[in-house]
């Protein structure tokens, strides 16, 4: 066939789902073929992205939340539990999202409760994926009854629904500070990141600069840390976001169900005092707008990355794209134009 | 046939891990579970109720192992112990009416979802950079990073309490009983709407995305150059020689994601009052009953685990070279 | 950017037959990131009812664009840039979908060179030929397309009773024989053959090859055979153009081509691959590889491989000419 048949690049997220998005494997893998040692140049890598609108957008938005989440004091300085006003009061140039059912303002607790939020986001993202990345190197290297074994408990991992359990293991064993929660959320979500690790690992490991590692005795230790892991690393990072957008989100239901930590300001704690308060009833929406959106557009910001990624990554887009500009420039468009192959003379 | 059998020995591995994660949890607690469940309770529960939970648990002397056949033994003759919450009612009859709810719900809105997001991706896949394929994925994916709950909200009061078009919870009207009568059918009807419908908008976006990406793979194959070589129509070579090989790989994630969809579905019950096993779940974790919390963890996980079986039977009739394997 | 084809004089058209298929200057432009990439640069040739013509070339030389290009089946990013393809009287390029939908497989049915990739792995392969029977005459009942099916799957030597198989249940030399099949069912006046054995072992090769002449005998169709074996094309065809870098070099009848094979490719080609019988030659492959299409070498395209070379020959290209009655070629060394 004409085209090369591009490389399957492993979905990065919970199939099925948004928050994570593009579901099915698809498009190319590491445009920049994998080879010894360090991986090649960051800005080779980014470079493409940076054209893309959506990956810019994208980007742009997840600074922004990290950046209020980091100067959260110097935005609202002072504590956000302060009551300062009277309950639920409509948003007003004093308080610019209202206040909540204890008078509290809305905006000040909606800018600290990113920090709770997003903190406790990336640790689960970074320790999950450290997790993932030794489950499944180990299981995609060793292969055989090793692989088997890990393979088995990381499908029973993922099979077991996550919320239920989290719930569950929360009824039993009680709430608990942000830390509690990392350990939790990370023992509900490392599998999804070890297959995908473990299957980058398993083509990886046929290439030829690993059987040449091998021959020459490097170290086990070394072969796996040294030479295979630097060409996943976008994978693993890709992972890590997808797993700390995961686990914001569900951390949110968490809290939002009540079996967070009420005292702490998050956002999901913010949207548990806000029902709890009879937002609902008393019409005050400004209480749950705010936090929630804040929640989806974190969600939407990575969602639009991994979009524009693979827009960039698949071939076939990009053949489509390119043929639809082509023919834009005859003035002529590759909608209409039907599915035959077109025909587009020019002035001999 | 081989493949089929090998999903199922997975699958009752994995039952078997939720049913001994189910038996540890009690026994995580710190502290003698026995003690902290009564001083937990602290005089909400009558001493009827503390001895038939001890009983539940199999929580005796009996070193780890027997209490571990003890209960295994119970649950397979079907006894989840007695709920807290609902007491003196058996944890399976409460159960049972979650379960119905939840299938309801959770069905409707997952099969709707699926079903209309595939169709959808084939098309936007097919008409190359028509509208469909333009508007409709940047803004399902905006809407699918809604969390549930948070949609489920808005929804409830904007359509419910302010505009007053949807019921605000509940899976039919008060005063109504149970019949298979058009009242109540309605009731149901009206009732599961904005649910469904918060689930829907969240979900589809991910079976858009991923059978728009499956078909663009697909249409690049020889097969569907071949279909066009023969002079097939259109809808002909969009269906059955792309759309249905695309669908596959869908097939997969569509179980992969049950979990997940159903995850969902379980907090926005509890958004909406909605009375199925998420509803129940969080009221037993409220209520700190114990057995119906895991007869409720066990049932949900047993329904994950049915539900990707019968997704893997889907995937066999639907693709002919796992059959012969 | 679109470039400019460069003109070329199809002087090699006979004018003495009314000829099934008549191309002129076709060129193919795949759309990239850096420009586009002419992959085919202006092709022009006929084929007569009945002939056999060869199309032989290294993988890369733009063979299989052609085939695809002529009945308009190539995907984004590839675009037609120039030329005119005619069969009979009806003009290809200028064709709507629907009209497109009736001529294919019609009027010209291909086969394509892997059978596993070409036939759909979900339907039967019965269910496939019943489509393409049942697309182009509506009336027929299912019943009857399937009669026609098991006709068609015996005429190649398959046993009815496979038409319930699905194509993974087939061996290797017989999914092309069903593919074969597959092509014949509207008994179509014109066959595309594009690389049909490349993906077979050696004795099955020859089976199908010889399924496919005994074919042609009896039902007479035309073939446009795409291959980089020229040793079938050989013994097979009555003649044959050499494709390289999207140009044809040469263009002679079997016989003659290889009797007197002219250009210096052409010669890289007859003595690649070994013979049987005959005088023993040194066996030699033609230096260096297939040139970059985004950025072709100047003048004639094959100089930084050719023994032959001289300077001037980087400067002009060489147009086809015609050095010997019926034998045509682009090369400085003849002109």
């Amino acid at each position: 066939m004409i085209e090369q048949r591009a490389e399957e690049r492993p979905a990065t997220a919970p199939a099925g789902t948004i928050a994570g998005v593009v579901t099915i494997p698809q498009g190319q893998g590491d445009q920049i073929p994998a080879r010894r040692g360090l991986r090649a140049p960051t800005f080779e890598r980014v470079r493409p992205f940076l054209h893309n609108r959506k990956a810019v957008a994208g980007a742009l938005m997840l600074l922004f939340f990290f950046a209020v989440a980091i100067l959260a004091p110097v935005i609202s300085p002072g504590d956000a539990n302060d009551i300062v006003s009277r309950r639920h009061l409509a948003p007003s140039s004093e308080h610019w999202f209202g206040t909540t059912g204890a008078g509290q303002d809305v905006f000040d607790q909606t800018i600290w409760g990113a920090r709770q939020t997003l903190g406790v986001g990336i640790m689960v993202g970074i320790l999950t994926t450290m997790l993932s990345a030794l489950i499944g190197m180990t299981a995609g290297y060793f292969g055989g009854k090793i692989d088997d074994l890990l393979s088995l408990i990381t499908n029973v991992f993922l099979i077991i629904p996550a919320l239920p359990l989290l719930v569950v293991l929360v009824g039993f064993l009680g709430s608990g500070g942000s830390w509690y929660f990392i350990a939790v959320l990370t023992v509900t979500s490392w599998a999804w990141g070890a297959r995908v690790l473990r299957s980058q690992t398993l083509s990886l490991r046929e290439k030829d600069f690993v059987s040449a590692a091998e021959v020459s005795g490097e170290s086990t230790f070394r072969i796996i840390f040294v030479e295979i892991f630097p060409n996943m690393t976008s994978l693993a990072a890709a992972n890590m976001f997808g797993t700390t957008i995961y686990a914001i989100g569900a951390l949110s239901a968490l809290q939002f169900l009540g079996l967070g930590n009420p005292s702490v300001i998050s956002w999901g704690t913010n949207l548990y005092w806000a029902g709890n308060s009879g937002a609902l009833l008393t019409g005050a929406w400004w209480t749950v707008i705010p936090s929630g959106l804040a929640i989806a557009l974190v969600a939407f910001a990575f969602a639009l990355i991994n979009y524009a990624v693979d827009e960039v990554t698949n071939p076939r887009l990009r053949a489509q794209r390119l043929a639809s500009d082509a023919l834009r420039k005859s003035g002529r468009s590759l909608r209409k134009a039907g599915r035959a192959t077109p025909v587009v003379r020019h002035a001999a | 046939m081989r493949f089929i059998l090998r999903r199922l020995g997975f699958y009752l591995i994995a039952a078997w891990a939720s049913l001994t994660l189910n038996f540890l949890l009690p026994r995580m607690m710190p502290g003698d579970p026995a003690s902290v469940i009564f001083a937990r309770a602290q005089g909400r529960m009558r001493p009827e109720a503390i001895e038939a939970m001890k009983q539940a648990y199999g929580l005796s002397d009996d070193p780890l192992p027997v209490q571990y056949w003890n209960y295994v033994k119970s649950v397979f003759s079907g006894n989840l112990g007695t709920s807290f919450v609902y007491f003196p009612a058996p944890v399976t009859d409460v159960i049972k009416t979650g379960l119905a709810w939840t299938l309801l719900l959770g069905l409707t809105a997952v099969i709707l979802s699926f079903v209309i997001g595939c169709v959808l991706g084939i098309v936007g896949a097919w008409k190359r950079g028509g509208m469909v394929d333009s508007v409709l994925p940047p803004l399902l994916i905006f809407v699918g990073s809604f969390p549930y709950f948070w949609l489920a909200a808005v929804a409830l009061f904007f359509l419910g309490f302010k505009w007053d078009v949807f019921p605000l919870r509940h899976a039919y009207a008060e005063g109504l009983s149970p019949a298979w009568d058009w009242e109540f059918i309605r009731s149901v009807g009206s009732h599961l709407i904005l649910p469904a419908a918060t689930i829907i908008v969240v979900s589809i976006g991910g079976w858009v995305l991923g059978m728009r990406n499956t078909m663009i793979g697909v249409l690049a194959e020889d097969y569907v150059t071949m279909a066009e070589a023969k002079g097939l129509s259109q809808r002909r070579v969009m269906f059955a020689y792309a759309a249905r090989n695309a669908l596959l790989p869908n097939i997969t994630a569509f179980g992969m994601a049950l979990g997940f969809v159903l995850s969902g579905a379980l907090i926005t019950e509890v958004v909406f009052s909605y009375p199925g096993l998420g509803y129940q779940l969080l009221n037993a974790v409220r209520g700190l009953d114990y057995p119906l919390m895991q007869g409720l963890f066990l049932m949900i996980t047993l329904a994950v685990l049915t539900a990707n079986f019968l997704v893997d039977i889907l995937y066999v009739r639907m693709d002919p070279r796992v059959r012969s394997r | 950017m679109l470039r400019e084809a460069t003109p070329k004089p199809a002087a090699h058209l006979r004018t003495d037959i009314e000829p099934l298929l008549e191309v002129h200057n076709l060129a193919v432009e795949y759309q990239a990131v850096e420009g586009a990439v002419r992959a085919v640069d202006g092709i022009s040739f006929d084929i007569a009812p009945g002939e056999v013509f060869g199309l032989a070339g290294e993988s890369g030389c733009g063979k299989s664009t052609v085939a695809l290009a002529l009945l308009r089946l190539l995907g984004p990013p590839a675009i037609i840039t120039s030329g005119d393809v005619h069969f009979r009287d009806q003009d290809i390029l200028a064709m709507s979908d629907t009209q497109l939908e009736d001529f294919r497989w019609e009027q010209i049915s291909m086969v394509f060179q892997s059978a596993m990739n070409a036939l759909n792995p979900v339907l039967s392969v019965g269910d496939q030929m019943v489509d393409v029977i049942r697309a182009h005459d509506p009336s027929r009942s299912r019943p009857a397309a399937r009669e026609r099916a098991k006709e068609l799957l015996e005429i190649v030597g398959i046993d009815a009773e496979r038409i319930e198989s699905y194509p993974h249940e087939f061996s290797g030399g017989m999914r092309q024989r069903a593919m074969i099949a597959m092509a014949l069912a509207l008994d179509p006046p014109m066959m595309i053959l594009d690389e049909p054995t490349t993906a077979l072992d050696v004795v099955v090769q020859k089976e199908i090859m010889q399924q496919i002449e005994d074919l042609k005998t009896s039902l007479g169709f035309s073939i446009l055979f795409i291959t980089h074996d020229l040793s079938l094309l050989v013994e097979f065809s009555d003649r044959i153009a050499i494709m390289y870098a999207g140009q044809i070099v040469e263009l002679a009848p079997a016989a003659e081509l290889f009797a007197n094979p002219l250009h210096p490719y052409t010669k890289g080609l007859m003595t690649s691959f070994p013979t049987l019988t005959g005088e023993k030659i040194r066996l030699t492959g033609i230096p260096g590889s297939p040139p970059d299409m985004s950025c072709p070498p100047t003048g004639c395209r094959f100089h930084p491989r050719c023994p032959k070379f001289q300077p001037r020959h980087a400067e002009i290209e060489p147009q086809l000419s015609e050095v010997r009655p019926g034998h045509w070629v682009a090369c400085h060394l003849y002109s």
